[in-house]
């Protein structure tokens, strides 16, 4: 139980992040520690220099006698946090508050327990810091105390166990609290998960609102989830328009073919029934074709063969077929080239020819005779547009922003002549060649355009 | 002619066999695509006719082989891999023409008959004619009866492309792909609008109508009937 609760992040961090602490506290306080100490007992040595060049000079001046006079009457008093030790040439004791010290070059420590006379007083476990000096007629030694150095040591220690026991403690509580909360939204998005893993696609990771990584997780995670959803939502759709799309023709084509096997009597029927029925399959294939395109184009492979391809050449090559077209159909089509030099994008030539060419033709097929309809290339700061624009009936402001959804356009269209995938496989082209496909008022009429981002190619 | 019919699927190939036999073919069918390409090889057909997905090798690699072997017959892809880039890397492997299935058996033949003969024709014609019909295709001049007829650019590629295929059905799509470019079919009667216009410039009163519409499957130009 306890290592599955260190294997959850928040809570590792948490405990990585409190020892880091304990361990930034321990160095800060090793460091003033020793550099403490080693403050505090220069000064005591210092201390002691002091004190025998004091001596000395009394020696030096007054002579041997009088120095140890005035040592012994020092070293009474003293011998709580001194010691003093006179001796001769000969290495006879003269006077001190403690005997039997050998006589040394350097600093020495002489723990209070080893020294005679003065071993009653303090505490047993103090340690004096002395150094043996030169006088005149002897040697002197002195020493002092080191009771400073440990008590401040003992203060620090002190205090370093206060500070730590109140870092572990604020950084421990702390972690705990953040890696609770942490853990709190992690299981929130591990739950959300688990709901939409059972097919709740509509569930969203709750957003705290501070703008948080965790919240940037979230959002992401959002985000793809309504990717998902719109995708999951995309093939359903797709799947009933298709069964849709096809039980209508599959419908007619049973009804023609019942018919004929019900009333044709003579070959010349039934072949025309066949022919018949043989153009209701042509509608279905079609349908599947569209689709198949469509969906081909969506995937994007076609990008691989983009060439530069000059938008004039396009709209005019378009308006050459579609003129006499329209014309055939009582409307009028007139090319609007804007432009005076050629608008070259990096595309695929043949899905823009048939890109205006389902524009066109959406228009002649929904329009009435008398409609005019202008087919117009412009640039603008966004790039080149291509516009079909007409006069007809136009589409209401209201189903506008619907046509150009996906499978809305399908359901639309079911209802007109046409396969009615038309929109769809222009929506697909513009958005292959990162171009914008709008529907506008013409007042009156519709306009449809496409604008294509200025390329360098 | 002796057509080589690469096809796994034995109905269809059965359809095809069948109704090219019907016209006076010979057909040899195989199914596994690395037979296809040694048949190919070792033997003298006037064309191919390859399915796209074959066991053995598939039919975009098959055509590569046979092409790498040097042998220059005409190869049709009769596929159902019928999307925009399937066609363009089929003729990229070296195929000479694209039928995506499902596909009317009239399509199938016009655009056989519009292949076999294009080898030994392709190329060397600079003059077409028929009946009083020429076409100067250097000069890009159209005479009827040696009156001058004058046509835009496009209807002069329409009636190209007919006159090179005279006597011959030449389909719808067929006229779409090579004349405008189209790799869709129209909602609109784009082909029959031009297909009139041309007619209207190049019939006259009283000659005969050169261009015939084959009902169910496309256009013929010829003089006869």
């Amino acid at each position: 139980m306890a290592s599955e609760v260190f294997k959850r992040t928040p809570v590792r961090l948490a405990a990585i992040f409190t020892a880091l602490f304990v361990a930034t506290a321990l160095v800060v306080f090793a460091g003033l520690y020793v550099e403490l100490g080693r403050e505090l007992e220069k000064e005591i040595r210092s201390r002691v220099e002091e004190t025998a060049d004091a001596l000395a000079a009394v020696g030096r001046e007054k002579g041997f006698n009088e120095l140890a006079d005035l040592i012994e009457s020092e070293a009474d008093t003293a011998r709580n946090d001194t010691v003093l030790l006179l001796i001769d040439e000969e290495g006879r004791f003269r006077a001190g508050n403690v005997r039997h010290v050998r006589p040394a070059d350097s600093w020495i420590t002489l723990p209070r327990a080893d020294l005679i006379f003065v071993s009653n007083q303090g505490r047993p476990d103090d340690v004096f810091l002395a150094r043996w000096f030169p006088v005149t007629g002897g040697r002197l030694l002195v020493g002092i105390i080191d009771r400073e150095i440990r008590k401040t040591r003992l203060i620090l220690l002190d205090g370093l166990l206060w500070a730590l026991a109140g870092t572990v403690l604020v950084a421990g509580l702390s972690s705990a609290l953040l890696a609770w909360r942490a853990q709190a939204r992690i299981a929130a998005i591990a739950t959300t998960l688990e709901a939409v893993k059972r097919g709740q696609l509509d569930v969203r990771v709750a957003m705290s609102g501070s703008g948080d990584d965790m919240d940037h997780i979230g959002e992401e995670i959002n985000r793809t989830l309504n990717q998902l959803k719109s995708l999951v939502d995309n093939v359903n759709q797709s799947s009933s328009d298709i069964a849709h799309d096809l039980k209508k023709p599959m419908g007619r084509l049973q009804r023609h073919l019942d018919e004929a096997r019900r009333s044709a009597r003579t070959p010349e029927e039934f072949r025309a029934a066949i022919d018949v029925a043989l153009n209701d399959l042509d509608s279905i294939v079609e349908t599947f074709e569209a689709l198949l395109s469509i969906a081909q184009i969506e995937a994007g492979a076609r990008r691989s063969r983009f060439r530069p391809v000059d938008l004039r050449e396009v709209i005019a090559e378009i308006g050459d077929v579609y003129e006499a077209v329209a014309e055939d159909n009582g409307q009028c089509l007139s090319v609007a080239d804007h432009l005076a030099c050629p608008a070259k994008i990096f595309g695929d030539s043949e899905l823009l020819v048939q890109l205006v060419a389902n524009l066109i033709e959406n228009a002649i097929q929904h329009c009435p005779r008398g409609t005019t309809i202008e087919l117009g290339l412009a640039t603008s700061n966004d790039g080149y547009t291509i516009s079909v624009a007409d006069n007809g009936p136009g589409i209401p402001p209201e189903e506008r922003a619907n046509v150009l959804r996906r499978l809305y356009r399908l359901e639309r269209a079911r209802s007109t002549p046409g396969s009615g995938l038309g929109l769809s496989l222009a929506a697909a082209i513009s958005d292959l060649h990162s171009a914008r496909l709008r529907l506008d008022d013409n007042r009156p009429g519709l306009w449809v355009g496409v604008t294509f981002p200025a390329s360098d190619a | 002619m002796r057509i080589l019919l690469v096809e796994d699927d034995a109905e269809t190939a059965a359809y095809v066999r069948q109704g090219l036999e019907e016209q006076g073919h010979i057909v040899d069918h195989l199914a596994d695509g690395r037979d296809g390409v040694a048949q190919a090889v070792g033997e003298d057909y006037d064309m191919a006719i390859m399915d796209r997905m074959l066991p053995g090798l598939d039919g975009l690699s098959a055509v590569k082989a046979i092409r790498a072997a040097g042998r220059k017959l005409p190869v049709l892809f009769l596929t159902s891999l019928g999307g925009v880039d399937d066609r363009v890397d089929g003729l990229d492997a070296g195929g000479d023409d694209y039928i995506a299935k499902p596909f009317a058996f009239s399509e199938l033949l016009a655009r056989i008959n519009a292949l076999s003969r294009r080898p030994p024709y392709k190329g060397d014609e600079t003059r077409l004619k028929v009946g009083d019909l020429e076409v100067e295709l250097i000069s890009r001049t159209v005479t009827r009866g040696g009156e001058v007829i004058d046509l835009q650019p496009r209807e002069f590629r329409l009636l190209e492309v007919l006159m090179r295929n005279r006597g011959r059905i030449v389909t719808r799509t067929m006229l779409l792909e090579r004349v405008w470019g189209f790799h869709f079919d129209p909602k609109t009667s784009v082909v029959e609008t031009h297909i009139s216009r041309l007619r209207s410039k190049i019939n006259r009163p009283n000659s005969p109508d050169l261009i015939h519409t084959v009902r169910g499957s496309g256009y013929s130009l010829h003089d006869g009937e």
